[in-house]
């Protein structure tokens, strides 16, 4: 077959295709090239033998949800020879260069080869190998080392898993894993056997990090009993690695729930609680919290029992909800879980209306912040309100259930006039009650609007949460502490009292105090630790 | 792009109403794609269910019968299709009886058949309880009647305000609900193929039997009676001392008819221990057992026991059943309809809208 150059134009069925860039050494006999695709799309072109070319339509054939892998647009296959034209990877990425490679952080390289390995197993799965994957072979995104697979010049049937085939196809991500973390040149199979069965040496030469040197150990050999004898092996290896390398976060809570002034108020309807677990999940220290504020509702007696009642079911839930599926899966989907706690919380409220008769009325606003590991998910009904405060910014993570929200919603209200109307700001539109359940899509996880303001999708948003970082502050608040301060406000507090959860509580229900102290005011603060 | 169906699609014989409607009339409105999806993912698109045993996080296993979320034994009639304002559907409310009551539930005006349930915040706020009343005649014509005196509805973007009248609904006709925004559609089924059905649907159960309704027409679970046994019907609760706190609870058995894998929209308001049936002095009485919920007889809140003749609805909470005894098929009775009051807080007390006729006397004439 021609060998085709830069510049020059390839007619590809209805498509003129023009030549970018060679991916290919010129021994090649299945050549790869970066085309463009009339003026202005990048796309993949792959030349090769009928049978090379039949093999990768059926190893890519339906591939669309493997991360890492191109898709077949269109193909040309017969007479001996094969052309494919294949999605290329985003604009962003270019040919894999080491020096770069060094210089992906750590977390990210792993992650990166992680989905590296996802690829090849599902070209495995599919009954293909590589017969070896080079790094010309590999494209990268330099900010976050995503790697993406650009040629596959040797791809044929596997008949056989061998150890040896699996090997061939998987020592690149030992070398990939050892340039990244030891910042230097890989030293070649040999002398990295001998490396690993010389701990002195090891020592010497700084190779101690737990996870490296396991997947080090599985990928350059396929000989002795620590070599990987499939994908599956290597992507276990990997998670290893990647747990190692996450340090959980520490976080510090605080909380107060005051009366508020004595002229209103003679009891306190609100209620806080919290829930801390340290889980310890194969080497990776995973962190849960479940944290919530509830104001009662209904009477004097009535809303100390409902608001009570609530946060006691709610934390019961959360730890039933961590014992049974561990602290991972918290942290895989926290806001189903969050909300899941409340849906099941309000039923305790209402099987207690029907079974005790002695309290039987009564109701709540309930909103709740779930944290695992790194992640954070949010439950919410009524006018509770959960703060995200991140730098200067402070983030809303709930939207008011309020017949204010209503009015705004139907343009009865402009949002300056409901400000000023107290009556229905003060009408809350949902909340749980002794009476009847509150239905699974009446909970609210994050408001949609959350992701534009975090520069985040949507989609997702209210499965996998939000991230927690270092120097978050999460407030959860009742009315009679939000509805005292503005912004600014709440910023100079947070300013004054940075570093201490506690402190900051006192600040926010002090304040309340301080002004009106209209009604019950309860805070929980959580300060997120690296 | 829609089509409107032309009326003279209908044509009637002697005996009734021959309704033919080719597909191709039906309606059409773009679909969404899945990248619609990720903008409409506002927190009420992720189900929890499919993440979390909810059981788990209870403590105490709900009974879920799959027979309570089958598919409806009855064809549906017509379909409201409820849509945003740039005119994609975001559901429909099939219509499964020829004589429905629409809007939400509140418990003291009583079950509607047909529960609105994907509208938001705002639109139920404007929507009334019940709204609005549907009703195929035998010359196969849809009329609707507005019930609520204070919520609006426009047909055809014009308002319609008179609640004695009964107005004439066409398909593709545009409906205003408060501020949501429904297209009406019919469906091929004829009125007498859906009486066929249901006939054959109330004697499935071969004796005195309690049905669940769903959208207007009975669903397809039911509970046979027998003379000899009381039934309770209500959901799955724990037992004592299952649960923290419930050490000083009275011990009940579970209900004999366990409703709790019905949607949860209609089981928001059906109590755990609901109420009772049982066979008093020569005829099936209910008799409600929840005091935190209502139990209704022909859509008339009860306080105690009550009996019930064939044919007789009976609610609890959202929930309606036909009541069937195995001496006649009753065909669904046309519903004697109250509006409901308009509270005029000014003067303190209750008064009925001026101007209208003081309300008949509950099902008296059906």
């Amino acid at each position: 077959m021609a060998l085709l150059s830069a510049g020059q134009e390839f007619v590809f069925g209805e498509r003129r295709l023009t030549i970018q860039r060679a991916l290919h050494d010129d021994a090649s006999s299945s050549p790869s090239y970066l085309v463009l695709v009339g003026d202005a799309k990048a796309a993949l072109l792959w030349q090769g033998s009928e049978t090379w070319g039949r093999r990768v339509l059926e190893t890519l054939s339906n591939a669309e949800e493997i991360a890492g892998l191109p898709r077949i647009i269109d193909s040309q296959i017969g007479n001996g020879s094969a052309s494919i034209l294949l999605t290329a990877p985003p604009a962003s990425a270019e040919p894999f260069d080491v020096w770069k490679w060094r210089h992906v952080q750590r977390t990210s390289s792993v992650e990166s080869l992680r989905r590296l390995a996802l690829a090849m197993g599902a070209i495995h799965a599919r009954g293909g190998w590589l017969q070896g994957l080079r790094r010309h072979d590999l494209f990268m995104t330099p900010s976050s080392g995503a790697l993406f697979m650009v040629a596959m010049p040797r791809l044929a049937a596997l008949d056989r898993e061998s150890v040896e085939a699996v090997w061939r196809d998987i020592r690149v991500f030992g070398e990939l894993a050892f340039e990244n973390f030891m910042e230097r040149e890989y030293p070649g199979g040999h002398q990295l056997v001998a490396l690993l069965q010389d701990r002195a040496a090891m020592a010497e030469a700084g190779l101690n990090a737990p996870g490296l040197t396991q997947v080090l150990a599985g990928c350059v050999t396929p000989y002795g009993d620590l070599a990987y004898t499939n994908i599956a092996e290597l992507l276990r290896g990997l998670d290893h690695f990647r747990a190692e390398l996450v340090r959980p976060l520490n976080m510090r809570v605080g909380s107060t729930s005051t009366l508020g002034s004595y002229i209103f108020r003679q009891n306190n309807q609100d209620a806080c609680g919290h829930v801390m677990l340290d889980a310890i999940c194969g080497s990776r220290k995973l962190r849960v919290g479940f944290f919530c504020v509830a104001d009662g509702i209904g009477g004097i007696q009535d809303g100390e029992h409902a608001s009570r009642m609530i946060v006691e079911s709610a934390c019961t839930a959360f730890a039933r909800a961590w014992s049974f599926y561990g602290a991972e899966r918290l942290e895989q989907t926290p806001v189903p879980f969050a909300r899941g706690i409340a849906r099941v919380a309000c039923q305790r409220l209402v099987l207690e209306g029907e079974f005790d008769p002695g309290n039987n009325r009564g109701g709540t606003t309930f909103s709740g912040l779930l944290i695992a590991g790194g992640r954070a998910g949010v439950c919410h009904i009524g006018d509770s309100r959960v703060m995200l405060v991140r730098g200067d910014e402070c983030i809303a993570l709930t939207e008011d259930h309020s017949l204010a929200a209503i009015l705004i919603q139907l343009g009865e209200l402009t949002a300056e006039e409901a400000e000023r109307n107290e009556a229905s700001q003060r009408t809350i539109s949902r909340f749980m009650s002794t009476a009847n359940e509150v239905e699974c899509e009446r909970i609210d996880g994050f408001p949609a609007r959350l992701a534009e303001r975090l520069g985040l999708r949507s989609f997702g948003l209210n499965t996998a949460g939000i991230e927690v970082r270092p120097g978050d502050i999460f407030v959860l608040t009742s009315d009679g502490a939000h509805n005292e301060y503005d912004l600014p406000t709440l910023r100079r507090l947070i300013a004054q009292n940075s570093g201490d959860p506690q402190k900051l509580c006192d600040a926010i229900a002090g304040h309340a105090l301080e002004r009106i102290g209209r009604d019950n005011s309860t805070v929980v603060a959580v300060l997120v630790e690296g | 792009m829609r089509v409107v169906c032309n009326e003279t699609m209908w044509t009637a014989t002697p005996d009734g109403i021959e309704r033919t409607l080719s597909s191709d009339l039906r309606t059409t409105r773009p679909a969404l794609s899945s990248r619609d999806f990720e903008s409409l993912d506002d927190g009420s698109e992720a189900s929890i269910e499919e993440y979390v045993d909810l059981d788990v996080l209870r403590g105490w296993k709900e009974q879920r019968d799959p027979e309570l979320v089958a598919a409806h034994a009855l064809p549906a009639l017509a379909e409201l299709i409820h849509l945003d304002a740039s005119g994609r559907q975001i559901a429909s409310e099939p219509i499964h009886g020829p004589d429905v009551v629409v809007g939400r539930f509140h418990p003291q005006y009583g079950p509607v058949d047909i529960l609105l349930g994907s509208l938001r915040d705002h639109e139920s706020y404007k929507l009334g309880a019940p709204h609005l009343y549907l009703v195929l005649d035998r010359a196969g014509n849809w009329d609707l009647r507005p019930l609520s005196p204070t919520a609006t509805t426009q047909l055809k973007e014009a308002p319609i305000t008179d609640n004695a009248r009964h107005y004439r609904i066409d398909h593709g006709d545009e409906l205003h609900l408060g501020v949501a925004r429904f297209v009406f559609e019919r469906l091929s089924t004829t009125l007498d193929t859906w009486f066929g059905r249901y006939e054959a649907l109330l004697q499935r159960a071969g004796g005195p039997s309690l049905m669940l309704m769903r959208a207007g027409g009975v669903c397809g679970p039911y509970i046979g009676l027998e003379k000899s046994r009381a039934y309770v019907i209500g959901r799955t609760f724990p037992g004592r001392g299952d649960v923290p706190g419930t050490e000083d609870w009275p011990r009940f058995a579970q209900p004999e008819w366990d409703l709790s894998g019905l949607p949860e929209k209609e089981r928001k308001h059906l109590g755990f221990r609901h109420a009772r049936l049982k066979f008093v002095d020569e005829s099936w009485c209910v008799e409600p057992v929840c005091t935190r919920q209502r139990t209704f007889v022909n859509r008339v809140a009860i306080s105690t026991i009550t009996a019930l003749e064939s044919g007789d609805e009976v609610g609890m909470g959202s929930v309606l059943f036909h009541f069937h005894d195995e001496s006649a098929v009753v065909l669904p009775r046309s519903k004697k309809i109250h509006l409901p009051a308009v509270v005029d807080w000014s003067d303190g007390h209750v008064s009925r809208t001026p101007g209208r006729p003081a309300p008949a006397p509950p099902y008296g004439d059906a």
